[in-house]
């Protein structure tokens, strides 16, 4: 086989390939062999007709298509592999000569991983933040711990229920406002005081003095968003019937439309759009208190025994700690999102339009999976956010380019700096994709080595640790060096572990790889598609 | 009926079985309807030069057949399985 390739313009090569003509006669043959069983010859039974009554059946072009379809991309490949060409799309083939008893040529343009530019990123200085836990901090954060351990303690029957205290209610929905609810069920746990609540106005404000067994009957008032009569809204105003049931937003309605809907309604007394005019409408409530609930804090003694601690003092250290290590996290992920900036900023390369494709096509699907695990329908998502598929589709656009675009800078520097991940670390990927699928470690190990896959694992790890290693470099540059504590959570155990769980997350949206179908590690090794890799 | 050579012998009948019988040296062919066994065996020494040795002959009725509303039927065939002399072949059959 002749090979040779071309380097053009947008990080594609031509390939072009000469096979001599006996690989095309015996590419014939198996074509043949594969078609008889397939085509039906009248007379012969199917199998069974001789090449020659084949090709009068079928003509011969239809046979050297035949050939012709597995013996180009067979040759492609072998092609592809002799001149270690790191292709990141389809190929697309022309100039295809396919005769019987001539030589094989064809040409080939693919894409190639483009190599990036990746500037002067040894001169990166960005200052890691200073780190403190104020006093105040600590004491919110104990006063959160503590409220987390309270209690709801039932209070007696002629104890009337002070702002700040909770009740299970039933609430009902009158006739008699200028718009009437439907609504007629039973609510758990309503603070009484002034913190409205999210559906029914006036119920948190009428709750306050009120025993079990009382009832009350109130007002709550609704801003709406006045519209035009001709506009289709909720506008549901009071007297008429509809089915029992329905939630507040859903309002009875008779008479002539009054441009003003429930479905739109908001508790306060803002405007609910700044250009659009609003109205207050009014609407009856009663209300029965069914149980009334005091809360209940643990003290000192009870939250110490609660939370393991000795005392307070070891308490507040352990949450200053705690805080600290939060802090120390999501400031190294803002580090490092800088470092990923300043990095897009200084490097250049070009992109082959199919790997933006390929990568704006796996993060839609990302997208669509997360929204049906959410169980919103993709047509639901688009009308409540007013968006469209092409502004979500451009912005994904986007995401790809700067994902794609920092990925490649990140390799030319691992191949520049000469980083490449250890074996260490990528069996420790293995191992957690393993132990999520509950299966043997070596098997999971051939399992991904033989779909390819193990490849996306180790340059994953290799442009996390690049990545690592330029994001602590331009800190240290600035003076302000990232303490040790951020780089390396309390949680990870072995030197690989950190870069091997941001890698496994990303495997687990596919990120790992550009090339042809998309599929995750979880996938990969027989799990159900979308169940992911991590529990 | 006065036929032709070329009007009795229509076209040789190719299939998994005649391809077999070939090799011994018989071949089949679709005849004329009304073309007796003398005149088979005529056209067939005449046309490839052999010669024959026995011809079996058998009639193909047409099927009844239906374009829509109107019926009808497919033309009537007649098959000659034709046995050469010792040793001889038509050539140019096998790649028929």
């Amino acid at each position: 086989m002749n090979v040779s390739k071309q380097e053009m313009p947008g990080s594609l090569v031509e390939i072009a390939v000469e096979e001599t003509p006996e690989f095309v006669s015996e590419a014939l043959d198996k074509a043949y062999r594969r078609l008889v069983k397939r085509v039906d010859v009248p007379g012969w039974r199917r199998g069974k007709a001789p090449r020659h009554i084949l090709e009068r059946h079928v003509g011969k072009r239809a046979l050297c298509e035949e050939a012709e379809r597995y013996a180009v991309p067979e040759l492609y490949e072998r092609a592809r592999q002799e001149l270690c060409l790191d292709v990141v799309g389809e190929p697309e083939f022309k100039d295809i000569t396919f005769e019987p008893g001539e030589p094989l040529r064809f040409k080939a343009l693919v894409p190639v991983r483009p190599k990036a530019q990746p500037g002067d990123y040894k001169s990166l200085a960005i200052p890691f933040p200073e780190i403190s836990v104020s006093r105040d901090e600590v004491e919110e954060g104990i006063k959160r711990t503590r409220e987390s351990l309270a209690h709801l303690d039932i209070l007696p029957a002629d104890r009337p229920l002070k702002e700040g205290e909770y009740a299970r209610v039933h609430v009902k929905g009158l006739e008699g406002g200028e718009v009437s609810v439907e609504l007629d069920r039973d609510f758990e746990l309503v603070k009484a005081g002034s913190e409205e609540h999210p559906l029914i106005p006036g119920l948190a404000a009428t709750l306050v003095g009120m025993k079990k067994g009382e009832s009350r009957e109130f007002t709550g008032k609704y801003v709406v968003r006045a519209t035009k009569p001709e506009e289709k809204t909720g506008v549901q105003p009071a007297g008429g019937g509809t089915g029992p049931g329905k939630e507040p937003g859903a309002a009875k309605s008779e008479g002539k439309p009054q441009g003003a809907g429930l479905e739109n309604a908001e508790c306060s007394g803002e405007a609910v759009t700044p250009e659009g005019e609003t109205r207050t409408v009014e609407a009856r409530f009663q209300v029965v208190v069914l149980e009334a609930y005091s809360k209940h804090m643990p003290t000192d003694e009870e939250f110490l025994r609660e939370v393991g601690k000795p005392s307070m003092e070891e308490m507040e250290k352990d949450m200053e700690s705690f805080i600290k290590s939060q802090k120390l996290e999501r400031a190294w992920r803002a580090h490092t999102e800088k470092v990923e900036d300043a990095l897009l900023e200084k490097g250049s390369v070009e992109i082959p339009d199919v790997m933006i494709e390929n990568r704006t096509r796996t993060l839609l699907d990302d997208f669509l999976r997360d929204l049906e695990k959410m169980g919103v329908k993709p047509e639901d998502y688009l009308r409540r956010t007013g968006l469209t598929w092409e502004t979500i589709v451009s912005d994904l656009k986007e995401r790809a380019k700067r994902q794609i675009k920092l990925e490649l800078i990140l390799d030319a520097i691992a191949e520049n700096e000469g980083i490449q991940a250890g074996e260490d670390q990528v069996n420790a990927v293995v191992s957690g994709i393993a132990k999520d699928a509950g299966r043997d470690e070596d098997t999971v190990k051939a399992t991904l080595e033989m779909r390819g896959v193990m490849d996306g694992i180790k340059r994953e790890l290799t442009r996390s640790k690049t990545l690592r290693k330029i994001a602590l470099e331009a800190a240290e540059r600035a003076g302000k060096p990232v303490p040790e504590v951020a780089v390396k959570p309390e949680a990870v155990e072995d030197k690989g572990a950190g870069e091997a769980g941001e890698v496994q997350g990303r495997l687990e949206t596919g990120h790992a790889e550009e090339q042809g179908p998309l599929q995750t590690a979880g996938e990969q090794i027989g799990q159900e598609p979308g169940q992911g890799v991590k529990s | 009926m006065n036929l032709t050579l070329h009007d009795i012998i229509i076209k040789p009948l190719v299939t998994e079985k005649t391809s077999a019988d070939m090799e011994k040296g018989t071949y089949t062919f679709e005849v004329h309807p009304l073309a007796t066994k003398a005149q088979i065996k005529e056209a067939v020494e005449t046309i490839f030069k052999v010669s024959v040795d026995e011809v079996r002959t058998s009639n193909l009725p047409g099927k009844p057949r239906r374009m829509g509303y109107f019926p009808g039927r497919t033309p009537r065939r007649k098959k000659a399985v034709v046995k050469l002399g010792p040793g001889q072949r038509i050539k140019g059959f096998e790649g028929v």
